[in-house]
């Protein structure tokens, strides 16, 4: 395994830490907010950090060049998915928990 | 890389697994929405494990064009919800 290998693997490992660590918030956070945030940060990155792991490993430049491209589209795509859900919960009216201090969509 | 991509495919199934049932047994249908987002994901980034280990480039178009399908799926549902609750 050349160096490049093992980055590419410790990336994917990263990456699967990630997405798992979106399930269990998926499952233990208080209110929708709380999980889209756990399934929309920790999966953005892991789904990252994969795809560089396996940009690493591959030596084709065409196969690299696809998986920069999906890297950037979810990059940019997660975020805008991320506030249209949000906003969309909000207005329909989605229970929120009793810890929340501050709501500036509610005026 | 056997090892490696062994614990990757097993920890994303079970992560599959479990985004499906929340998306099965779940209160609201933003959760819906959301664990659907989840699945797409997943499935990424096992995408992301195959290529590592095959190095096979066929799937890297799936991958592309899966991560912008999912995203235009949660779109399209919020949407629905925004106008529904509205």
């Amino acid at each position: 395994m050349s160096p490049l290998d093992v980055v590419g693997a410790v990336l994917l490992l990263a990456g699967t830490g990630l997405t798992v660590t979106a399930v269990v918030g998926l499952y233990r956070l208080p209110d929708v907010y709380a999980r889209m945030h756990a399934a929309t940060k920790p999966a953005t990155l892991g789904i990252t950090c994969c795809l560089l792991g396996a940009a690493l490993t591959v030596d084709d430049v065409d196969i690299v060049t696809k998986l920069l491209l999906a890297v950037a589209f979810q990059l940019a795509t997660a975020p805008v998915s991320a506030h249209l859900l949000g906003r969309g919960a909000h207005e329909a009216g989605a229970d929120q928990s009793e810890h929340t201090v501050v709501d500036e969509l509610a005026d | 890389m056997t090892v490696v991509a062994i614990i990757c495919f097993a920890a994303l199934a079970a992560c599959a697994g479990a985004c499906l049932f929340r998306l099965w047994r779940c209160p609201t249908l933003v959760d819906r929405a959301i664990a659907l987002d989840t699945v797409t994901a997943t499935i990424v980034s096992g995408i992301a494990v195959g290529i590592a280990v095959t190095g096979d480039g066929i799937y890297a178009d799936v991958a592309l064009v899966l991560g912008l399908l999912g995203f235009l799926a949660t779109v399209a549902i919020a949407r629905y919800m925004g106008r529904r609750g509205a």
